[in-house]
């Protein structure tokens, strides 16, 4: 009853009739749909109504299967965007003022519209790029859009894996997983809401957040307790997001530490630079080294890669992973491997040289594809769909990374430049 | 389990159109899709019969083989014990060469509460015999399937309670032990009337009817996808339509509802049947109760009948179902057989042609049991199709109570249970048996019960 007093007044009431029904039933589905209900839609979800009313149900229950009705419409499980004309545009077509909100509001919140923005919408403020800034920075300065962002982020560097991961290593578990997890949000968090950073200062950033349950981790002592904490990191062993236990795990599934796997993940989530096709003529599984001698990671991935039909690929990919080699599978740091000293160094072509992790990310953040790496993730992201398939997508990434840069790489900043887009405020026209 | 997570990147596009889907719900993501291949059981009955069964013994000529089927694994020819499950033969596992390892105890105590546990008999600090050292696996089953509500699992028996303890606490007849940390003994409801009442009494007066409107809400959906799929590009269209694929299996689901297969039994008159009467049974058998022995045949069918239709109702997944204890000390009016079971079983010397005659009788209502699981169409499937019934004994020797060649069937088509076998082991554990039981419904476990005896390893061959 308290319930759908909620929705409608009316239905508290004794012997609610058709008319409240009505009422009931538009509250609900505009809620639901994100936008007003169409008449005919108002008409079936009415007949949906009767026809229970009509075999023995009251009208809590005609209620009750209107919403599951509502709750399993594709209107309410997919953003369906048909748009309209663009007006002054001939080559695009605009969102409509709701289509807008839902856009708006999943781009920066990850959840549907609110109250202002639906009112945004219906004023036709959202028909044009200016009210689409406006809603989108007030939306951005509600505490809802850290949630947003958190959720990028969470499939962007594969945070959600961290309680799942296979390490037959005692340290961890689940809980120590997800607890890594929140100390990279975290960071993230006061980075990008609290300090405004830049991307290149994320990635360079000399402090970290962690309690009793990470400090260990991270090589800190002396934190106990659940309550996060901002620790200056050891200048010689650690800076910035890339340095994170949390993300020198994600990429290993093992207990071992897998420097191809590492320097991939460099590559492509970092500087989107693609390796070609895998050869077919290649054997699919190669045989380590048999001997029985210590040796490091490194040394046996170099015996294994020598071969110059491996090296091809793998010589960028291992030499990045090799910088990270100071970092074992639990991302702790490590000067040692079986007794014997770890080589951090690398030699990337592009790159130049490099000695030790914390040389290669501040070469990492300089670069100019690293940002626009970034903007292009954020976009795939945001837009649901690839943005390197077609002409389009080169285009918005050019455009966004011209954003990105007049910006000076500011993370908030990216979000509200994404909503200037052709991309974010038009459809294509052919349909 | 699969890494599969859908995120927002498993977006839809089409030529102009955009449909990018929401987060999805909880119940669309990872188990679901990662055990969408092979479907696990859903039910699981444990019957349990008194007094093994009649095997041919070295050393006896006179004592024929009874129960062992002759033939191959896939062509053999039921035992005269086994004969009344022959309609029912494809959908039967006959389970030959098991041994009960893990019954440790009293002879026959230890019988019932190793069947389903694994374990040996505990004993309690008093010094006296105790109950199990394990929880049953029908109720580590119903706490999964009832999803933690282990008190919706059914303990039923008839003629139950019939010596020694009759029916009172400390070791007594049981075979259900709860999943907690003194593995409580689950004794069985007996009377009747009181079962029918607290299944079928109290049943939803709504049922018929939602089942109604769940039909005009997935009307409703189906038309919302048809009329989206008819407008959208092909990417899109192909994403929708899987959708609206789910939706109409839904819909055939629906034409079987619960309240198209809830029929609750007719109650039918039992006043001549007294289900305590066991309590005040003594231990050499000597106080009878004809008229209550009379009723059994009909008290009989009537539980059978409760039994498959509080699975129907969906008023429960799991169940144990006991024809009278391992004492048995009632008799058979109905096959013309004056003396108790126990009496027939080694009390007047052992006596094996009516030891198979009450054996063949149990076979006929075990086979009425599952014939009635069989007619109950669950959408698609019967009733028998998605369940596990496992028949099973204290002992497979009536007279000398050994436990090795348990007189162990599995029955259904649960968790790709494939029927129509006889399969020979050797001397195998139990313990191993239980093990992959619990398998069959999705529950991964190579051991179960008393660690000591098991191999390892689940017994193979079951699917």
């Amino acid at each position: 009853m308290q319930a759908l007093a909620e929705l409608a007044a009316c239905a508290a009431q004794p012997d609610p009739d058709t008319k409240c029904a009505q009422t009931t039933i538009e509250t609900f589905a505009s809620k639901a749909f994100r936008r007003a209900p169409t008449q005919q839609e108002l008409e079936e979800l009415l007949a949906l109504h009767q026809a229970v009313l009509a075999s023995d149900g009251n009208f809590a229950q005609a209620t009750a299967a209107v919403i599951t009705a509502i709750l399993q419409a594709p209107d309410f499980l997919y953003r369906i965007e048909w748009g309209t004309d663009a007006g002054p545009r001939p080559d695009v077509r605009r969102l409509t003022g709701d289509e807008m909100a839902s856009r708006l509001s999943y781009l920066v919140w990850g959840t549907s519209p609110d109250e202002g923005l639906r009112k945004a919408a219906q004023s036709g403020a959202l028909l044009e790029p200016e009210g689409v800034a406006r809603e989108a920075a007030r939306l951005l300065d509600d505490p809802r859009s850290r949630a947003g962002l958190s959720a990028f982020f969470d499939e962007y560097l594969k945070l959600s894996r961290l309680p799942d991961l296979q390490r037959a290593d005692p340290t961890y578990s689940s809980e120590l997983g997800g607890s890594l997890r929140q100390a990279t949000q975290r960071f993230l968090e006061v980075q990008i809401f609290d300090r405004n950073a830049s991307w290149p200062s994320v990635l360079t950033a000399d402090t970290a957040f962690v309690n009793g349950r990470v400090a260990g981790q991270f090589g800190v002592t002396g934190i106990t307790g659940d309550e996060w904490r901002e620790v200056a990191l050891e200048p010689n062993q650690r800076l910035g997001l890339l340095t994170q236990p949390s993300v020198l795990m994600t990429s290993l599934s093992t207990d071992a530490t897998n420097p191809t796997r590492r320097g991939y993940e460099i590559l492509e989530q970092v500087l989107c630079r693609h390796l070609p096709p895998e050869d077919p003529e290649l054997p699919p599984r190669v045989e380590g080294p048999s001997t029985t001698e210590p040796m490091t990671t490194r040394q046996r991935w170099t015996l294994i890669t020598a071969d110059p039909n491996c090296a091809r690929c793998h010589r960028d990919m291992d030499q990045l992973g090799f910088a990270f080699e100071n970092f074992d599978a639990m991302g702790r740091y490590r000067t040692q491997e079986n007794g014997l000293s770890i080589d951090a160094s690398a030699n990337v072509a592009w790159l130049g040289p490099t000695n030790g992790p914390i040389e290669l990310v501040k070469k990492l953040a300089s670069l100019p594809e690293t940002q626009a790496c970034f903007s292009q993730h954020f976009a795939e992201f945001s837009l649901g769909k690839s943005v390197t398939a077609d002409a389009a997508g080169a285009c918005l990434t050019q455009d966004l990374t011209r954003r990105f840069e007049a910006a000076g790489f500011n993370v908030r900043q990216l979000l509200l430049e994404l909503t200037q887009t052709d991309a974010f405020l038009y459809l294509p026209k052919d349909r | 389990m699969t890494s599969f997570r859908l995120s927002r990147r498993a977006a839809l596009r089409g030529a102009g159109t955009i449909a990018i889907a929401l987060p999805w719900l909880e119940i669309m993501r990872e188990e679901r899709a990662a055990h969408a291949a092979g479907a696990p059981a859903k039910r699981f009955i444990a019957v349990y019969t008194p007094g093994g069964t009649v095997h041919a013994e070295s050393g006896n000529p006179s004592v024929a083989e009874q129960w062992s089927p002759t033939g191959t694994e896939t062509n053999f020819e039921l035992s005269p014990i086994l004969t009344p499950y022959e309609p029912v033969k494809s959908q039967l596992l006959v389970l030959d060469g098991i041994d009960m390892k893990s019954a440790v105890g009293e002879q026959l105590q230890s019988g019932m509460i190793a069947w389903l546990t694994g374990t040996g008999q505990a004993r309690s600090d008093t010094g006296e015999m105790g109950y199990a050292s394990g929880p049953s696996i029908d109720q580590v089953l119903s706490g999964r399937l009832t999803a933690g509500d282990a008190s919706s699992s059914l303990e039923l028996a008839v003629r139950w309670g019939t010596g020694k303890t009759h029916g009172r606490v400390t070791p007594m007849g049981v075979v259900s032990f709860a999943n907690d940390e003194k593995f409580t003994p689950r004794p069985p409801q007996l009377d009747p009337i009181a079962i029918w009442k607290t299944l079928f009494g109290s049943l939803d007066p709504n049922l018929g009817k939602t089942s109604n409107w769940d039909k005009s809400i997935l009307d409703y959906v189906d038309k919302r996808y048809v009329g989206l799929s008819a407008k959208l590009g092909t990417a899109d269209k192909q994403r929708i339509d899987q959708h609206l694929n789910s939706i109409r299996e839904l819909e055939r689901g629906v034409a079987q509802t619960v309240a198209a297969r809830c029929i609750p039994p007719t109650l039918i008159d039992t006043s001549d049947y007294d289900p305590f009467t066991g309590l005040k049974s003594s231990d050499d058998g000597s106080v009878k109760d004809s008229v209550t022995d009379a009723a059994i045949p009909k008290v009989c069918k009537l539980m059978v009948d409760m039994l498959v239709m509080a699975l129907a109702c969906d008023r429960t997944s799991v169940a144990t179902f006991m024809w009278s204890d391992a004492e048995a000390k009632h008799t058979y009016p109905w096959l013309q057989l004056p003396e108790t079971f126990s009496f027939y079983q080694n009390g007047g010397g052992y006596r094996p042609q009516e030891c198979a005659q009450i054996g063949t009788w149990y076979a006929s209502q075990n086979s009425y049991l599952l014939q009635q699981m069989a007619k109950v169409d669950m959408g698609g499937h019967s009733l028998l199709d998605e369940s596990v019934v496992f028949f099973g004994s204290e002992v497979s020797n009536p007279a000398t109570h050994k436990k090795n060649g348990m007189p162990f069937l599995l029955a259904g088509g649960g968790g790709g249970l494939r029927g129509g076998r006889w399969l020979k082991y050797d001397s195998v554990s139990h313990n191993d048996l239980l093990a992959a039981i619990l398998n069959l419904f999705d529950y991964r476990v190579a051991m179960f019960g008393d660690a000591r005896y098991c191999s390892g390893a689940a017994l193979p061959n079951l699917i």
